[in-house]
Formats: C-alpha cells, sequence, structure tokens
C-alpha cells in the first residue's frame, strides 16, 4: 500500500487516521532498520576492530623482543621495582640478550640464564680485575672519617669486595656499550 | 482508539522483540567470542621475499585450527632467525577467525653505484665501503660509514675528501639500490723523501716516490717490504720507522740492527738449508741462551728421528759490534737400525705388542721414540685388563749400528670384570642398554671400553629423544674382579619443534625443507641432524650448512638451520688427445637449481675429429614430491668409426634419442635406475663385409627399456683405491614400443679393488654381455653389437678391433662377449704411477658361439699422472695370442684409468 501525500487527504478525521497510519508504517519500516541494525552490530560489528595479540617491540639482530614477552618482563619487574618505565625493562632485556649470546660463544652453561650472566661476568670481566693492597689502602684512608675506630685489617675484606663490584659495574658498563654498537638493534615500542 | 491503542500496543511489543533479539544477539556473539572458534581467513600484508606458507608454518597459524596466542610469541622469534624481518605483527578480530599478519621485512641493497671518483679506483672504493651488495641494510650505520670511508681516504692521501650515501628503493619491494658520491678534494704530495739509515738500499725497494699521493697504507706496505728483506738478509730485528709526513717532506727512521750468521759443520747427511729450518732466531726475532739450547734440541731430534741415535750438537757463538755468528758442530754418528725387540716377562705374544709399537726391527733406531713406545706398551697392558702392570724403561744395546731393545715386564694379575649391572632404566628397555654396552662379564677390565660403553648408552638414550640422558658409571673391586654399575638419569624426553631456514636466497623453503632426514614432533635426536647436515651438503647448492638446537624452553627444541648459497652455475670446458679420436674438445653448462628447487639441468658438447655429440640432460631430484630422481635426456650424435692405422672409414652414425627414466638410491651402495629409450639411427658408409643384417643400413628406429642396478663401495671413483663397483644392465627393444628391431641384451659387470699397501693397489674387473634377437631380428644392428679392443677393454688390439671379422678383416661385432682384466698399479710418489696389466677376452657372433678357450690374452704396462678427474695415462698392450698379420702391440694415450 502505497503513503499518500498529505495534500490528498480529505477529512480530518481521514487525515489523523493516515497520519497514524504512516506513522505506524514508518515506525515498523524504522523499527525494521533498527533491527537489521542490531543484527548486524550484533554479529558483524567486530570486524571493524582487531586486537593486536603480538608484535615485535625491539630485536637485537635476528632475535625479537616481542610486545607478549615484554609485557610479561614488565609485570614481574614492577612487582619488585614499582615505578619502573617499560623503556627501561626492554632495555635490560636487550642487554641480557647480548650477555647471553657472547656467553653462548664461551660454551657457558648453567640451568638458570641469570646463572649464566652471572658467570659470564665472572669469567669476562671479573677474574681480570685486580685490586692491589696499596688500592685498598688509599681507599680506608680516603674514607677514614666513615670508619671511624674500626682498623682496617676489619675492614679490608670489605672494602676489596666493594672495589671489585663497583670496577665490574663499570666494566660492565663499557662492555655492554661495546656489544649494542656492533648489534643491530632497534626498539619500536610505538607502531 | 481502542484499535490505535492496540496498534501502540503492538508497536511496543515490536520495540520490546527488538531489545529481546539485540539481548540475545550479543549474549550469542559474546559467547562465540568467549568460545574456541577456528580460523576462516588469514590475510598477510607486506611478505615478499619467503612464502606465506613458511611464516604460517613458523607461526602455528592455519585456516580450521583454533587461533593459539602462546604459539605466536616464540613463532615471532623463530621468523625472525631468518634474518630478514624489522616486524611482524598478529592481529586477530573479536570473533577471533579473521587472523591479519602484517609483515615488514629489511631493506636489502640490490646495486651499489659509486660515482665522483677520479682517482680511487670503483673496486677499491667498493672493497672500503661498509656496506655491500646483497646484504641487508643498515639505516643506523650511514653516518658510521660515511666517517670510516672519509677516514680511510684520509689515509689514502685524500684528506678533504667528502662522502655521501644516499639510498633510493627499486621497483621490487623491499630492495634498495646505494649511490655512495666521493669528492676526493686535492690529494696530498710527496714532495720529498728524506731516509734516515742506508738510503740507497732503501730506496730501491720502496716503491713509493717524489711526487706520489701520500697513501699511508702504500707506506706501510713499503715499509714491511724493507723490513723483510733486511730480515731475509739475515737480519735479527730491523727496525722501520717511525715516519713523519709534513708539508710533503717524508721523513722514515730505518735501521737494520744485528746481523746473525749461522752456519754449520760436520753435517754430511743432513743439508744445511734443512737445519737451518730447526733454528728459532729469526722468528723469535732474538738471539738469546734458550733459543740455542731450544736450536740444538731440534737438530737433535731431526737426527734422532733419521736414525743418527748418537748424534751430538755444539754451538760456538761469536759476538761483534754489527754482528753474531753461530757455528753448529755436528757429530752425526752411526745411522742405527733396529736389529730387534726382545720381551721379559710378557704373556702376550710378542708379535701383538710389537705391532702396536713405533719402533720397528729392520726400521730406523730413534731413540726419542722409546718412552712413547713404553706408554703405548702399558696402555695395551691395561686395556687387556692388566691394571698392575710395571714396565721399566725400554732399554737399548748398540753394536755395529745395530740396536738390541729389551723391554722388561712385570705384568701382576689380570682383573676381569665380574658383572655389569644396569640401574634407573626405565623408559629403554634394559636389553636394548646391555646390547649397547657390549661388554660382557668375564671380559678384561679397563677403563676405554668402560667409556666406550658410556657413550654408547648416551647415543642410544640421544636416539630416543632423551638428549640429556646421564650416565654415571661405578666400580666395586672385590677378589673376583670389578662389579661395574651403569646409572642411568634419563631426563626429560625432547621432541623436535619447527626448523626455521636461513640464508636461502636461491634455494626454495620446500627444497631444503624435504631434505630433512626429522620430522615436527619425533624424538630429538643429534645423529639426525648431522645426516640431514650431510644430506644439505650432498644438494652441491650449498657452501656451508649449519644447524643448531636453539636452547630448550619446553619439551621441543626447535632448530635453526643456516645455509649459504654457492654458484649453482657451472661451465667447465676441456680439450685432450686420444690416439683413436685424436684431438677432442668438450664444453659443458650446467646450472643445479632451476627455479630454488634443486633441479639440474645441463648442456654438453663434446667434439672431436670422429665425433660430435650435443647432450641435453635434465634431473627432477623430486618426482611429484617423492624422493625419486626422474632424469631426461636428449642426445645428438654423429660418428665416424675408423680403422686406427688405415684411418680407413668402418662406418658413419647418425643417431638422434631421447631418453626418460627413474633413478633410486635404494641404499648407501646400491642404486638402481630405469629408462626408456626412443633412438633414430642412421647409418651409412659402412663396409660391406660388416653388413650382417638389413638395419645396418639406413635409418632405424630403436624403442626400448633400460633396466639397472649398480653397486658401488669405491672410496674415490676416479681414482679408486678400495671397494668394489658390480652391476648388471638390460636393454630390451621391442615392436610393441614401436621399435623396428627387437632384441634383448644383458651386460654384467663386476670390479675390485685392493690396497695392499700405500704404493701398491691391486685391480681386477670382469665383464660379459650377451644379447639375443627376437621376431624378425637375429644378429643385432650394428650399433647394439658388442666391440672388445681399445684402450678400456683389451689394450692390445686396436679400437674394436677384437673380435668376428669380415671377409675384408673389419670388425663385424657379434652378440657375445666375455672381457677380463687385471692391474697392478704402483704409485711412484703423489703425481706420478705404474701399471702393469693382463687384460683377456673376445667376441663371438652369437651366444651360442661362445667358447672361453678362445680368449685374447694381452699384457703391457702404463704410466700414470695424477690429475684431480683422474690419472692422465699412457699404455702399451702386447698381444699374447697375436695372429698372423696382426701388430704385436698397440699405444694408447687417454686420460681415466682402463676400469
Amino acid at each position: 500500500m502505497k503513503c499518500t501525500s498529505l495534500s490528498d487527504m480529505r477529512s480530518e478525521s481521514s487525515y489523523q487516521v493516515s497520519v497514524i497510519r504512516c506513522q505506524y508504517k514508518a515506525s515498523r519500516i524504522l523499527l525494521f532498520f533498527i533491527l537489521l541494525f542490531t543484527v548486524h552490530c550484533s554479529l558483524f560489528t567486530v570486524h571493524c576492530s582487531a586486537e593486536v595479540i603480538d608484535r615485535v617491540v625491539a630485536f637485537v639482530d635476528d632475535r625479537a623482543i616481542t610486545m607478549s614477552e615484554l609485557e610479561n618482563n614488565y609485570k614481574d619487574t614492577v612487582k619488585l621495582m614499582p615505578g619502573i618505565k617499560k623503556e627501561e625493562v626492554l632495555n635490560t632485556a636487550i642487554n641480557r640478550i647480548l650477555l647471553l649470546r657472547e656467553a653462548k660463544k664461551l660454551r657457558i652453561e648453567a640451568p638458570a640464564k641469570d646463572a649464566i650472566i652471572q658467570e659470564y661476568i665472572e669469567l669476562k670481566l671479573k677474574t681480570i680485575i685486580k685490586i692491589t693492597e696499596e688500592d685498598l689502602k688509599e681507599f680506608y684512608e680516603k674514607n677514614r672519617k666513615e670508619f671511624g675506630n674500626v682498623e682496617f685489617d676489619d675492614v679490608r675484606d670489605k672494602i676489596e669486595n666493594y672495589l671489585i663490584e663497583k670496577e665490574v659495574n663499570q666494566r660492565l658498563e663499557k662492555h655492554i656499550e661495546e656489544l649494542r654498537s656492533k648489534a643491530y638493534i632497534k626498539i619500536q615500542l610505538e607502531k | 482508539m481502542t484499535k490505535d491503542r492496540t496498534k501502540i500496543l503492538g508497536f511496543r511489543a515490536i520495540v520490546f522483540l527488538c531489545i529481546c533479539t539485540f539481548a540475545f544477539l550479543f549474549c550469542c556473539s559474546s559467547f562465540v567470542r568467549a568460545s574456541e572458534t577456528t580460523i576462516q581467513k588469514i590475510d598477510i600484508e607486506g611478505l615478499y621475499s619467503i612464502q606465506e606458507e613458511e611464516l604460517l608454518g613458523l607461526l602455528s597459524i592455519k585456516a580450521g585450527d583454533v587461533f593459539n596466542p602462546l604459539s605466536v610469541d616464540s613463532g615471532i622469534k623463530m621468523a625472525f632467525l631468518k634474518g630478514i624481518f624489522e616486524d611482524i605483527s598478529v592481529e586477530l578480530d573479536d570473533d577471533r577467525t579473521h587472523v591479519k599478519i602484517i609483515v615488514k621485512e629489511r631493506d636489502i641493497i640490490r646495486n651499489i653505484h659509486i660515482k665522483g671518483n677520479k682517482h680511487v679506483k670503483k673496486k677499491a672504493l667498493a672493497e672500503l665501503f661498509l656496506f655491500k651488495e646483497g646484504q641487508v641494510m643498515r639505516y643506523d650505520l650511514i653516518e658510521h660509514s660515511t666517517r670510516e670511508l672519509k677516514g680511510t681516504l684520509s689515509g689514502m692521501g685524500f684528506p678533504n675528501a667528502g662522502v655521501k650515501v644516499q639510498a633510493e628503493k627499486t621497483r621490487r619491494p623491499y630492495r634498495i639500490n646505494l649511490t655512495l658520491t666521493i669528492d676526493e678534494g686535492m690529494p696530498e704530495i710527496i714532495k720529498h723523501i728524506r731516509i734516515y739509515g742506508p738510503e740507497d738500499e732503501v730506496r730501491q725497494i720502496m716503491k713509493m716516490s717524489e711526487g706520489d699521493v701520500y697513501d699511508q697504507f702504500k707506506l706501510k706496505k713499503d715499509m714491511e717490504n724493507i723490513r723483510a728483506y733486511y730480515k731475509k738478509g739475515n737480519y735479527l730485528n730491523p727496525s722501520v720507522g717511525p715516519y713523519t709526513f709534513s708539508s710533503g717532506e717524508l721523513d722514515i727512521d730505518v735501521n737494520p740492527g744485528k746481523k746473525l750468521d749461522i752456519t754449520f759443520e760436520g753435517n754430511d747427511s743432513v743439508s744445511s738449508k734443512t737445519l737451518l729450518k730447526e733454528t728459532p732466531f729469526f722468528d723469535a726475532e732474538d738471539f738469546r741462551d734458550d733459543l740455542v739450547e731450544e736450536a740444538v734440541s731440534r737438530i737433535t731430534s731431526l737426527y734422532h728421528t733419521r736414525g743418527y741415535a748418537f748424534a751430538r750438537v755444539a754451538p760456538v757463538i761469536t759476538s761483534g759490534e754489527d754482528a753474531f755468528a753461530v757455528t753448529f758442530f755436528i757429530f752425526e754418528g752411526d745411522k742405527v737400525t733396529v736389529n730387534s725387540i726382545k720381551f721379559i716377562g710378557a704373556s702376550i705374544p710378542e708379535k701383538n705388542l710389537k705391532e702396536v709399537m713405533s719402533l720397528k726391527e729392520g726400521a730406523l733406531y730413534n731413540p726419542d721414540l722409546a718412552d712413547a713406545d713404553r706408554t703405548t706398551l702399558m696402555e695395551f697392558y691395561n686395556a687387556m685388563g692388566y691394571l698392575n702392570i710395571h714396565m721399566d724403561d725400554i732399554q737399548a744395546r748398540i753394536n755395529d749400528a745395530k740396536a738390541d731393545l729389551t723391554i722388561t715386564i712385570k705384568e701382576g694379575p689380570k682383573t676381569y670384570i665380574e658383572g655389569i649391572e644396569i640401574k634407573g632404566a626405565e623408559l629403554v628397555s634394559k636389553e636394548e642398554v646391555e646390547k649397547a654396552i657390549r661388554i660382557k662379564a668375564g671380559s678384561p677390565y679397563n677403563e676405554v671400553d668402560i667409556s666406550d660403553a658410556r657413550y654408547r648408552i648416551i647415543e642410544l638414550y640421544a636416539g630416543y629423544g632423551f638428549s640429556d640422558a646421564k650416565i654415571d658409571v661405578k666400580q666395586e673391586f672385590s677378589e673376583k674382579g670389578i662389579r661395574v654399575t651403569f646409572e642411568v638419569i634419563e631426563g626429560p624426553l625432547t621432541f623436535f619443534g619447527k626448523t626455521v631456514i636461513s640464508g636461502n636466497e636461491e634455494t626454495r623453503y620446500k627444497a631444503i625443507k624435504r631434505g630433512l632426514l626429522y620430522k615436527e614432533g619425533a624424538p630429538f635426536n643429534y645423529t639426525l641432524i648431522t645426516k640431514t647436515r650431510q644430506r644439505l651438503y650432498r644438494l652441491g647448492l650449498f657452501t656451508d650448512v649449519e644447524i643448531d638446537a636453539i636452547d630448550k624452553e619446553t619439551s621441543t627444541r626447535n632448530i635453526h638451520l643456516r645455509v649459504k648459497e654457492g654458484n649453482a652455475g657451472v661451465v667447465e670446458f676441456g680439450l685432450g688427445y686420444g690416439d683413436y679420436e685424436r684431438l677432442r674438445g668438450s664444453l659443458d653448462i650446467s646450472y643445479r637449481n632451476l627455479f630454488g628447487m634443486n633441479r639440474q639441468a645441463s648442456f654438453r658438447t663434446e667434439l672431436s675429429t670422429l665425433e660430435q655429440r650435443y647432450i641435453i640432460n635434465y634431473l627432477e631430484p623430486w618426482f611429484l614430491d617423492s624422493s625419486i630422481p626422474f632424469r631426461m635426456l636428449f642426445i645428438k650424435e654423429a660418428r665416424t668409426e675408423k680403422n686406427i692405422s688405415t684411418r680407413e672409414t668402418r662406418y658413419k652414425l647418425k643417431r638422434n634419442s631421447a631418453s626418460a627414466g627413474f633413478e633410486k638410491r635404494l641404499s648407501e651402495k646400491l642404486k638402481g635406475e630405469i629408462f626408456y629409450e626412443f633412438a633414430l639411427v642412421k647409418t651409412y658408409d659402412v663396409q660391406p663385409d660388416i653388413i650382417l643384417a638389413k638395419e645396418d643400413t639406413g635409418t632405424l628406429t630403436i624403442s626400448g627399456i633400460k633396466p639397472g642396478i649398480i653397486y658401488d663401495t669405491r672410496d674415490n671413483p676416479f681414482d679408486p683405491r678400495k671397494g668394489v663397483l658390480a652391476g648388471i644392465s638390460v636393454k630390451a627393444a621391442s615392436g610393441v614400443l614401436l621399435s623396428e628391431t627387437d632384441f634383448v641384451k644383458v651386460i654384467v659387470n663386476g670390479s675390485t679393488y685392493k690396497e695392499l699397501n700405500r704404493y701398491f693397489v691391486f685391480a681386477l674387473a670382469l665383464k660379459g654381455g650377451f644379447a639375443q634377437g627376437f621376431d624378425n631380428t637375429r644378429d643385432l644392428p650394428l650399433v647394439e653389437r658388442f666391440f672388445l679392443g681399445g684402450r678400456t677393454t683389451a689394450r692390445g688390439y686396436e679400437q674394436d678391433t677384437l673380435g668376428p671379422k669380415g671377409v675384408n678383416g673389419s670388425p663385424t661385432g657379434g652378440n657375445a662377449f666375455f672381457l677380463t682384466n687385471l692391474e697392478l698399479r704402483t704409485s711412484l710418489g703423489e703425481t706420478f704411477g705404474l701399471v702393469t696389466f693382463v687384460d683377456g677376452g673376445n667376441v663371438w657372433r652369437k651366444t651360442g658361439d661362445i667358447d672361453l678357450s678362445e680368449l685374447k690374452y694381452t699384457a703391457g704396462m702404463g704410466i700414470r699422472y695424477n690429475t684431480p678427474v683422474g690419472p692422465i695415462r699412457v699404455d702399451y698392450g702386447y698381444k699374447l695370442d697375436r695372429e698372423e698379420g696382426e701388430s704385436r702391440g698397440e699405444v694408447h694415450f687417454t686420460i681415466g684409468h682402463a676400469f
């Protein structure tokens, strides 16, 4: 049935009925479209958006660091170090990859990756550090006030450990810098 | 109004229905999303260098499978090992049925264009430039590369050089061209060279001169040459440099230092040149007391190895301001040989003990070997279960240059294995472990056997996928012997994971993958990895194949297979001379990686004064994806058969043939093949007395099947020293196959090679063949008949002249033959060899005529000159059964062994 225009209506009542009928018809059509739309939205809106399951956030030569790997690392790290940034966690992961790769070249094996890195640092950096007796005494003298009445012999081992650790950290920093300069590293946190 | 109200109510009902439908569908869609849905659609964007199949395999994404996000992380990491990716992003629509993979590959440098250079050659610049064609482009290193190149150019005398690098995209995705623009600027020129030292001598050695560009690399090379010159002149430690360059003035300091003269006195049997090599002074660039002692010791040892057991060396040193001089006075003494070796207290047969010793009766006596021999004998005794063996030093009594050696032994009790126990073997049966151990209770105890057994158990477990299996060995001593316990800690079972292949640019993934001897999910086994590596090498496509098992994260071990591709195309040509065909040449063009699938095609041309042959060869190594090689051959040839001495033509032949068939390696040593051959043969200008059948002239179609089997254990096919080569080949031609002639032909051959010692190899070959025509064919057509005589058969005869002859004396060939060859191959050094041989054989017209008493024998000698493709040889064969009118023998000149 065709809906006529308002000018074709001859009487008031018939006009009102026609208006209601037209409104009703229009509503039915509208409802049909709403229904169609809801069905469409329910079933097909999923095509409008896509979820990134995983991607590469950084790579070290041919070793990729994936988004999921970084997220897991970040979750674990933030529990221990609240406030740490994702970029920092990513950089640590890159450094670990570089050190593990070097350790593999030296055929260092251990049950855990941390142990492998530790052993590599021990072998590559720590064993060549030599702290002389003069160095220890010099440190003791320079920081005499801090030690108070404690004799040199009583703190000698502690000073030695402290100086070795300090030297290891300095060398490790340099070593990582050198390894990073030789590798092809790209960070692409933002897509 | 009621009607309107009803309508309004109806309207409300429809709205309610809509809301309900919406809610229902929403719930449904949520449920659909929450449950596991199979992948229906996969889209990949940006992938260029590899096939989608390979990437999806690594990511474990497959249409029809349930999407597993956990495998994506490891899949991306695996794919990245290919070294071609910059990013791989995996996206999933909310309904988890549509996977989208967006890939970004790394840019590869296709071409490098160098421009602007005037002085430095393009080739040199290309070598100095950090980036190379075919490599991944590192945009982060552009600045570093220009800085480095500028520095090098500065060192080459162009301090103001400018370097610019520009990258340009090509039509192919991820492929770029680089333009390297060089502006060398004004070079630094050497105006004057000043030498502080022996100027005239130095200037003669130097290649650089005034007016040249100040190239520090060339200067350093000159300085190295100057140093080498003085070292050659017996200067111990010449000093060249430092040098300075300022305003065109080049100053170089040269100080030759002290000279060392070394002389030898009394060395009658060893030359001074040989002895000089034993002095360490020039290598050490010093002259010290400890180096003099080392020289004395090395010279003495050298004399000992030559049997001069009493050799003594005394150095006398004189020292001047500019030079040292050392004279080594040598007392050589007698050359001693080992007369006898005697054992006291040995229950083991002396012969066995002597076999393991380096010192041998009748050989030169080297006193330095006595200690090593004592250790070897002790180890030998230990291996036999004598753990408490005591042995005195080897005593040598030397009289009249003859040494009598005495070895006194206290063997002690022999220790036996009382029993063997296996603990911890659960997943692999004890029986199998026992089998791997091989040692039985009651065997003599020795550590080497135990260690070998332990290794074999580890191997056994590795074969079943227990790559972390550990074996502890414990020994318990008792009166009866030693009880050995092998304690097995099996460890977790490991499986093969995914394999990522990198480095293959031309070769397709599929061509490599089908060569893997393991499957994903199979028990992990290192032996299979090693065998896969060897198999891939044998494809002839790679110069390097590395297979790494990636660190184990779960129960699977992924594999990274790296290959380096070699040149798949080869062009070879050769020129040669043979006694029969005289001058001959060949050209071979081959390519062994068509379409990146290891398909091989070659074209070969062989031309000589008597023959023109063109061969097209095609090999599909995996026919219809099965490991059966399929080969096709097209041959076009024109040949003239001549009498070698009169050069008279016996017949001429034109043959066009096509054959196709399968080859299959049934085992490492056994190969089977079956071919179909279709040939059009035209025989003309035939000597009338050779014609035996109508097929001997005119054009003939021969169509047949050729099955064959070959057994080959030879160590080197070009120059075998041991092994066997045997085979049977059959050819059946029939009218059923559109052949105009019908026959069956069988050839059986076998040859064996035995290395008698370093210098002698014995080789024996037997070969026989018979053919039978059927239907209308009685005698085989000329081209299919057997002929003997010539360089690879019976060498006392000319090519093809042994056997039945026509009325004019031309050889007709026959339907049966038998041939035997016997050779003694003697090597005279590395390049030359001498061969003596006996050949015997004959050809009979029909198989029924075979009579082995009619065999004709020839004997002879030959010289060999070894080359990588076999020896070049000259043989002379002498007829032992010469008939009237025949020559005494024949000379043959060719390449390769006779058999």
